[in-house]
């Protein structure tokens, strides 16, 4: 059979390779036969001098034929150069022979047509310049002479070879309704060969034009009349664009009856119209061609290539709607496997490239604000990548990674994550290696974080993903942190639990463990699982976890403030016993806190202060303050002030002076009045309690805690008094020297100096006294020239000392006794009015210290002196002289005494004066009565307690 | 000396018998913590309104004191009565026991801390007494019985001179002020001062007719500026009882004699409680020197 086939198409061979033979032969015999016409012609035409245009006409002619037939040749020759040299050759000089021909045939009827306007047969000569044109492409001088030579024609076969020439240039150049009537005048003329030829331009020019009758019953003549060996068959031609005719006229029926007609497949036909209609460019008709195929089609196999082609034609024309459209048309017969693998290549090739255009266009900029445009872009998309993950199953996985981009893209952040995951699923199962498993997973992360709820359920889904493939990745540390807060915010604290160890066994230092411990504790301490948290700080004791200093600090603040919570909120309540209750577990309780004990006896100490219970309050307050810092310490002074202050209301003052002692042992090294006022009020208290000893010791810790100074000296100068009190005069005189220096109470000191002087005057101990006498005056002048306070006490006994002075030359002046002779009386008058002159001036300086006591003595002695002395001269009398003498000195002398006795009277008003005045409260002031006995009170004892304010 | 004491006991409500000392944890109730209700000062609580003692009539509505010396009725009301009776009988133990139970009521009440330094001064604790009137002139900084007590207490220390500073300053801040004129009289006078003296002596004769200090003292005032009869006017008031008194009898007896009644003057004389002489003794020695006394 295979032997049969050879011989047949070698014999084919040789029947073509004849048939080109001919042609040549009968074409060279043709040229030979013009050549011998022309050199005729040319000779007659040279004969008559060229004036005979049927000549020249003729000669045109034959060279235009000559000039056909060597095209002819020439074309053939072309073609048959292999492409790649035929780019190479020169066209120009390849078709230089037949050019020259038609140049000459050009130049001859151009000549005729200048020479001969006239001549009958000018039309032709036109038609060979007009052919010439159009086989030069030249279609505007085509038309050009096409026209004259149509005019011009008086020959009917000219005019009607012209008209049909000229409709062809028409129908190139596309003016169809231009062409028409020529084509329509001309075929009716005529009836040759080339009838369905022209037919057929004629019936696209009806198509062109929108007579699609016309353009049909033309079409169906041509394929009528094509049947005669008369005419050039036309019949493939009409056959093949005929259904084009149909379907753009909407005449289907016609269409599939002429087709059947002919036993050909309508749809087939139909499609083949489209691919072509395509290939032209001819959009429109080619999409109305398939529909009108899909429409009539009933088998599937047909359908696929019609939806096939249109998917084609729509990518081409980007019409990406109608594409979409048809490809999920196309999709379930994919799907049931109804395509042909090339078929579904092209399928999966057009919706890749298609959804690929898509998706740049979604995720670049030009439809970034024409969101509706981009969002339906998107959607596209999503529905190509979704059936491509189906149908493509070499790349699903990028498909259903490409549908999550694309829907991330466009912030559509659910349905990304929806995607992704199920890539993520999809590769986890089917395609572990595959590279958007891992990309799906980031992915995954990144969109949760765009939720505008976040989801918990599907954080953890992925972060429990993650780590499971990073264990310990770079974002693993984040990851944990994330998948423990979502199950803190589900409030599986057991899972958020065991995410921490997780944590921990990858990173044991890591100080982010912290937090999450925090975290954990933090709920426990909400619902008061103390448990929870001792067992949490126990791994921590235990170094299970690590935690920073500060954080374990924290902790123990922690476990005190749950101690001390419950017991807080019954105080809060106003359920104090409860409270109490509770503070004293919490003392009991071998786990709580120094904090937290601290707190607790702080709080017994407020709550029994409450009560009113002295034992107890001293108790918790003095173990709180002995606890506390200095800080806390200082924040609660006022209480624990306020708490001693009780205390000695409640005449509990060991107590407390014990507390405000150790208030001040607290607060030691800090510069503050509450340091000082506890203190005082200890030392005072204490003292007032007869606890001397304890006294000094606080002047010990005060002069180390750096309290004031004059605090300590008032202080001391107390312990000093009360020593005086004891009769301790040791002790005295070591605070009597301690202190006579100190500023504020060197000059209260001087009581006490002669106190000590006459302690010591009483033991004999001279040097002692002599001393103290030193010091006495020391601070008596620092404190005159200070203007220094000096006690009453102090001032009569300066004063006393001066009196001391008056009382001496009170006594020279008593031993001075008036006698005779004149001469010595004289001297003795003198020596005796010279003393009471210098005791005058004394009582001066006495009452300059200013001491009422000294006052009132110092007047009492000048009184008492000048009266005596004024009885001392009434009662003189001289001894050896006459009465006579006698009278008249005790006359003379008599007036002195008066003088004198009313000095005395002057300075016992004046002495009254001053104890009136000044209130001197001295009891020589009963020796300034008027009476003859002078009367005394003495009602010390009895001054009177006031226990009420009265009126 | 009769003490007639009829003391009528009104405690406060809220005071318990026994300071609050050694809870027992069981027996403690919520209501045990709620606040003690303040008794805080009041003018009306501030003088005393049922105290009958002729004797001592000058000074009855502020002092108790020689009502408890010299015999007389005093209805004490309160708890503030009571502390002040306990102390004027000496029965300092009881007397605290109340101020521990009631310090609290009473924390912010002058009154209240007055009667307790003025325990204190009874009981012999001069600092403690300080310390708890220092306490009353804390919350009333011019409150005159604290200031007169201080007074009170200087005089016992031997320092007039801050005693008459602090009577002057307690009659100052007091519309009346009886028993600060009544100390300033009895300074004033035990140093010869009988004209200062003498002022707040008719100003209080004026209140009272029979109080046997106030009468004692004018007397004596009036005897120190030679008014013998008018002495006598005043020291013959006196109730007869009290003249065996140093204080009443021996400047009556002077009186007698310089109104010329020297006999009468030396039985007087005669009559004074030798052992209770004590800083009268030079004194007594004096006058009855001076008036021919048999001892």
């Amino acid at each position: 059979m295979m032997k049969k086939l050879i011989i047949a198409i070698f014999i084919i061979f040789i029947s073509f390779c004849t048939l080109a033979d001919d042609v040549e032969k009968r074409r060279n015999q043709i040229i030979s036969i013009i050549n011998e016409e022309l050199s005729e012609v040319e000779r007659l035409n040279k004969q008559t001098g060229e004036k005979n245009p049927d000549l020249l006409l003729r000669m045109a002619e034959l060279n235009l034929e000559k000039a056909k037939l060597y095209r002819d040749k020439e074309n053939k020759d072309f073609l048959d150069i292999p492409a790649d040299k035929r780019r190479k050759v020169s066209q120009k000089s390849f078709f230089s022979k037949s050019s020259s021909y038609f140049a000459e045939a050009n130049r001859i009827a151009l000549k005729i047509a200048k020479r001969f306007k006239s001549y009958n047969r000018l039309g032709e000569a036109y038609y060979i310049l007009g052919f010439n044109a159009k086989e030069a492409n030249n279609s505007r001088a085509a038309s050009k002479y096409l026209s004259l030579a149509t005019r011009s024609s008086r020959d009917p076969k000219t005019k009607t070879k012209t008209q049909i020439s000229l409709a062809e240039v028409y129908y190139n150049e596309k003016e169809y309704a231009k062409a028409i009537p020529l084509y329509e005048d001309a075929l009716r003329k005529v009836d040759d060969r080339w009838w369905t030829k022209d037919s057929f331009n004629l019936a696209w020019c009806y198509f062109r034009v929108n007579s699609y009758s016309k353009a049909i019953s033309t079409m169906e003549t041509i394929h009528q009349k094509s049947k005669s060996s008369k005419y050039i068959d036309m019949r493939s031609q009409v056959e093949r664009d005929i259904g084009l005719f149909y379907a753009t006229a909407n005449r289907i029926d016609e269409g599939v009856r002429f087709y059947k007609n002919l036993g050909i497949n309508f749809t087939s036909q139909l499609l083949t119209i489209a691919i072509s209609l395509k290939e032209q460019g001819k959009y429109t008709f080619a999409q109305k061609v398939l529909n009108q195929a899909e429409k009539y089609e009933k088998s599937e196999d047909k359908l696929i290539l019609i939806y096939i082609e249109k998917l084609v034609l729509f990518e081409k024309y980007a019409k990406f709607d109608e594409h979409l459209f048809v490809s999920k048309k196309l999709y379930p017969l994919a799907v049931k496997g109804k395509l042909s693998s090339d078929q579904m290549s092209q399928y999966t090739f057009q919706m890749a490239k298609v959804s690929a255009i898509l998706q740049r266009q979604v995720v670049g900029k030009t439809y970034r604000r024409v969101v509706k445009v981009r969002n339906k872009k998107a959607d596209q998309a999503l529905e190509y990548f979704g059936m491509l993950a189906v149908l493509d199953k070499s790349k699903t996985d990028e498909y259903r990674y490409l549908q999550a981009e694309t829907a991330f893209a466009l912030y559509r952040y659910n349905r990304a994550y929806e995607h992704y995951k199920d890539t993520y699923e999809y590769t986890s199962k089917n395609r572990v290696s595959s590279p958007f498993r891992l990309k799906s997973l980031d992915a995954m992360i990144l969109t949760l974080g765009k939720f505008k709820t976040p989801s918990v359920k599907e954080n953890i889904y992925v972060f429990e993903e993650y780590l499971k493939i990073y264990p310990r990745g770079k974002k693993s540390k984040d990851a944990y942190v994330r998948l423990f807060n979502n199950y803190k915010a589900k409030k599986d604290y057991k899972s958020a639990s065991l995410v921490l160890d997780r944590f921990v066994k990858n990173y044991p230092n890591d100080p982010v463990q912290e937090g999450m411990i925090a975290d954990l504790m933090e709920v426990s301490r909400q619902e008061k699982d103390y448990t929870t948290i001792r067992a949490w700080i126990n791994d921590i004791e235990g170094g299970k976890y690590k935690v920073s200093a500060t954080y374990r600090k924290k902790l123990q603040e922690l476990l005190t403030a749950i101690q001390i919570d419950d017991v807080q909120g019954q105080l809060a309540k106003g359920d104090k016993k409860s409270a109490l209750v509770g503070y004293l577990k919490i003392l009991d309780d071998p786990y709580a806190t120094k904090k937290s004990k601290v707190n607790a006896k702080y709080n017994l100490a407020a709550l029994y202060f409450e009560l009113g219970d002295t034992d107890a309050t001293a108790k918790w307050a003095k173990s709180a303050l002995l606890e506390m810092d200095s800080k806390d310490v200082y924040k609660f002074s006022t209480s624990f002030v306020t708490m001693a202050n009780f205390l000695f209301s409640s005449l509990e003052f060991k107590k407390s002076s014990e507390l405000s002692e150790t208030l001040v042992v607290k607060l030691c090294g800090r510069k503050t009045r509450r340091k000082n006022t506890a203190f005082k009020n200890a030392a005072f208290i204490y003292l007032a309690d007869g606890h001397v000893k304890e006294t000094e010791n606080l002047v010990r810790l005060g002069q180390k805690c750096k309290v004031p100074s004059s605090y300590l000296a008032e202080v001391e100068y107390e312990i000093m008094r009360e020593y005086f009190q004891q009769r301790n005069w040791n002790r005295y005189e070591y605070y009597v020297l301690k202190l006579k220096d100190a500023n504020g109470v060197y000059n209260k000191i001087i009581d006490d100096l002669l106190n000590l002087i006459a302690v010591h005057a009483r033991f004999n101990n001279t040097d002692k006294v002599k001393q103290f006498n030193s010091i006495l005056w020391n601070s008596y002048y620092r404190a005159k020239k200070s203007n220094d306070t000096i006690s009453m006490r102090g001032l009569d006994y300066f004063a006393s000392l001066k009196i001391k002075n008056m009382e001496i030359t009170y006594n020279q002046l008593r031993l001075i006794k008036f006698e005779f002779p004149p001469e010595k009386f004289a001297n003795l008058q003198k020596q005796k009015l010279s003393l009471l002159t210098k005791l005058t001036e004394q009582a001066n300086e006495v009452q300059a210290v200013g001491s009422g006591v000294g006052i009132v003595n110092s007047f009492k002695l000048l009184y008492e002196a000048y009266s005596e002395v004024a009885n001392e001269v009434y009662e003189f009398t001289p001894t050896g002289k006459s009465p006579e003498y006698i009278k008249a000195f005790k006359a003379d002398f008599n007036q002195v005494g008066k003088q004198l006795e009313g000095a005395a009277k002057s300075y016992q008003v004046e002495a009254k004066k001053a104890i009136a005045n000044n209130s001197i409260l001295n009891k020589n002031n009963f020796f300034f009565q008027d009476g003859k006995f002078p009367v005394e009170f003495h009602g010390e004892d009895a001054a009177v307690l006031m226990d009420r304010g009265g009126k | 000396m009769i003490t007639r004491l009829l003391p009528l006991i009104i405690l406060v409500g809220c005071a318990t018998s026994q300071p609050k000392k050694g809870y027992d944890i069981g027996d403690i109730k919520n209501d045990d913590f709620k606040k003690i209700e303040k008794v805080s000062y009041s003018s009306a609580d501030d003088r005393f309104k049922q105290v009958e003692s002729d004797l001592t009539d000058a000074l009855n509505e502020e002092s108790i004191q020689r009502v408890f010396t010299y015999g007389g009725s005093v209805e004490v009301k309160g708890v503030l009565g009571e502390i002040g009776k306990l102390c004027y009988e000496n029965k300092f133990k009881e007397a605290f026991n109340l101020v521990k139970i009631n310090n609290k009521a009473y924390n912010d009440n002058p009154i209240f801390w007055t009667q307790v330094g003025t325990c204190y001064l009874l009981e012999g604790n001069s600092r403690k007494a300080l310390l708890f009137y220092n306490r009353a002139l804390g919350i009333k900084g011019d409150y005159a019985p604290a200031l007169n007590n201080l007074g009170v207490m200087y005089m016992r220390e031997n320092d007039f001179s801050r005693a008459l500073v602090a009577f002057e300053r307690a009659r100052k801040n007091t519309a009346f002020g009886r028993t600060p004129r009544f100390n300033l009289a009895n300074l004033y006078l035990s140093f010869g001062l009988y004209q200062q003296a003498e002022s707040h002596l008719l100003t209080l004769s004026q209140v009272s007719k029979k109080d046997v200090d106030v009468l004692n003292m004018l007397g004596t005032s009036y005897l120190m500026q030679g008014k013998a009869d008018l002495a006598l006017k005043n020291f013959e008031n006196i109730d007869s009882d009290f003249l065996e008194n140093p204080k009443f009898g021996i400047n009556y007896a002077l009186a007698l004699y310089m109104g010329g009644r020297p006999d009468r003057a030396r039985d007087v004389l005669d009559d004074v409680k030798q052992k209770d002489l004590r800083q009268w003794k030079d004194y007594y020695k004096s006058v009855s020197k001076f008036i021919g006394g048999k001892k």
